[in-house]
């Protein structure tokens, strides 16, 4: 019984179609890649993140003392 | 050439190494998903799909946690096994599936007959099987796999591998004979 469930598991086997190979492959050449790993910072891009971090402090911080002027003075 | 090295280079977007490597393992990959009981158009689909993540995320494989073979057929595992489990799934169910009858040629009419309500039997306690588990029979029958490699697929270890399988097994065989 255990040969009849061998040659059953043998006859589902299936086979590749032909020319899967070289349609796969073919298909392929449309797809991009991912990176393997998420590339580092470079200076520049730290140097522009800084600038951008330190314009928002600084509307933050003109914001809140407009908004104390502008409280004090009612 | 070595299966490692081309893993490098398709990584690299070599197209040369990546026909080669799905040359070498789309007989496993087939064979794997016709004995997890799809048919052959979704398992054309299926093995298409594990082949073309292959090429997007080659950079990302470690040769320190898998074989690129283990690999591969962990890509089409996880794929067929959620093709299975959404509702509407196709499954196989014709006498295609059965194997060639050359053995029972000589065989008596009613031995014939039993023959092949035991193989039907048998096929249907294929068809009850949980798609893990299925997978997991699917995979003992790929060649040259070990029980590591299949413990690795199946994300358990090799006793626990070891013991479904004869647990298994011995369902369907107690269910043919029963």
């Amino acid at each position: 019984m255990a040969d009849d469930l061998d040659r059953l598991l043998a006859a589902q086997k299936l086979v590749p179609p032909q020319g899967f190979a070289q349609r796969v492959t073919a298909l392929a050449r449309t797809i991009p890649q991912r990176n393997s790993q998420p590339q580092p910072l470079r200076p520049w891009q730290w140097a522009s993140l800084g600038v951008g971090a330190g314009l928002g402090a600084l509307l933050l911080g003109e914001f809140a003392l407009f908004a104390f002027v502008a409280g004090a003075a009612q | 050439m070595d299966i490692d090295t081309d893993i490098n280079k398709i990584a690299a977007g070599d197209h040369v190494a990546f026909g080669r490597i799905v040359e070498a393992h789309q007989g496993r990959i087939f064979g794997y998903l016709g004995r997890m009981g799809l048919d052959s158009a979704t398992a054309e689909d299926i093995a298409q799909e594990t082949f073309l993540r292959l090429w997007r995320n080659a950079g990302q494989f470690d040769a320190k946690l898998a074989s690129p073979a283990t690999w591969i057929l962990t890509i089409a595992r996880n794929l067929a096994l959620t093709h299975l489990a959404r509702p509407a799934r196709r499954v196989e169910i014709t006498n295609d599936a059965e194997p060639p009858d050359t053995a029972c040629d000589r065989l008596q009419p009613d031995e014939a007959l039993h023959a092949k309500q035991q193989r039907a039997r048998l096929h249907a306690a294929l068809e009850r099987l949980a798609p893990a588990d299925r997978s997991l029979l699917a995979a003992s029958y790929v060649e040259d796999l070990g029980l590591a490699e299949i413990a690795r697929i199946e994300g358990c270890t090799t006793g626990a591998v070891k013991v479904r399988l004869r647990a298994r097994l011995r369902e369907i065989l107690e269910e043919d004979s029963g």
